[in-house]
């Protein structure tokens, strides 16, 4: 524990997360396709490895049976390291960092969004992954997901000219979906994955009693505010250590002047 | 509660005590679901590329 502890203290977690994308979709090692994926990654993808665990969950839902496999595997990553997957391995989250970056080179200003708009990530789990597949036996939020329009519906539709003819309104609408969260993400941090993403409201009730936890000693911090700047989810890690929206990045651990925030495992 | 401890610390000691129970039982919880789930055959996936369009 305390080897990966030092990992995650001393990584470039910008360097994990491209290679978490590469061996996501690194095509080679086909045959993976049973295991469910640590983020959100297309698995329609031409180069994809893992499944989809929210489309996993969805075609459970249609069939009407409990998906133990998928839940088990998405419960035991969330009780060893809560939502650790998030800020370090998701391909999603990585591309709404890296397009957050745009917003001073492009000089944009920054939407701010109330943090209360967060249960909407709960509502999107029961609502288009649970509940409208069972009624409809269609995996509907797959069916508008923009990780899967750009990482499997705008690839597969550039290589084959038959899908390209079969493309209706329903794909005009998941790319213009696609569009809106690209423009979103150069204004918020992570509008993704604070408003929207049924994994991390899986994983995200896992934060308050996971092994890997944020500690932070109230004695030693001034409140200063240097880890909401750098924090990629926009939280003050101060007033809740154990904030269901924290995506265990460990950023905040960096930069913090006093040293008062302390990765623990128990 | 140690006649040294504070009740605040005794509260924290308590709380961290039952964070760490809920932590192992579904920590066994997690893997009986994973095993029950392979037992089903859950892990076959025949779905693949249903939503693209």
């Amino acid at each position: 524990m305390s080897r990966f502890v030092s990992f995650l203290l001393t990584a470039r977690r910008r360097w994990v997360q491209a290679v978490s994308f590469l061996v996501m979709n690194s095509f080679v090692l086909q045959g993976l396709k049973s295991i469910p994926c640590l983020g959100m990654n297309c698995y329609a993808c031409p180069g994809a490895i893992f499944a989809c665990p929210i489309g996993t969950l969805q075609h459970f839902a249609a069939i009407r049976q409990i998906p133990f496999y998928t839940l088990g595997v998405l419960g035991l990553v969330g009780v060893l390291v809560g939502r650790l997957a998030c800020g370090w391995l998701c391909p999603f989250g990585w591309l709404q960092e890296l397009m957050y970056g745009l917003r001073r080179r492009l000089r944009w200003r920054s939407w701010p969004v109330s943090e209360r708009l967060g249960w909407l990530r709960y509502a999107f789990l029961i609502v288009l992954v649970g509940i409208v597949p069972m009624l409809t036996l269609e995996p509907w939020f797959s069916k508008l997901c923009p990780v899967g329009t750009i990482e499997a519906g705008i690839p597969r539709l550039l290589l084959d000219a038959q899908l390209r003819a079969q493309a209706g309104w329903l794909f005009a609408f998941k790319v213009a979906i696609l569009l809106g969260f690209l423009v979103w993400m150069v204004h918020s941090k992570h509008p993704f994955c604070r408003f929207v993403c049924p994994l991390g409201a899986i994983w995200s009730p896992f934060n308050r009693l996971s092994t890997l936890r944020l500690a932070v000693d109230q004695a030693s911090c001034t409140h200063c505010d240097a880890c909401r700047r750098v924090c990629p989810v926009d939280i003050r890690i101060h007033e809740d250590p154990d904030s269901t929206r924290c995506i265990r990045c460990m950023e905040c651990i960096k930069v913090c002047p006093e040293v008062a925030i302390r990765l623990m495992g128990e | 509660m140690t006649s040294k401890q504070t009740p605040a610390r005794s509260d924290a000691a308590g709380g961290s005590r039952s964070r760490v129970l809920a932590n192992r039982i579904l920590l066994v919880v997690a893997l009986l679901a994973v095993v029950l789930g392979v037992h089903l055959g859950q892990t076959f996936i025949t779905w693949l590329n249903a939503t693209l369009l």
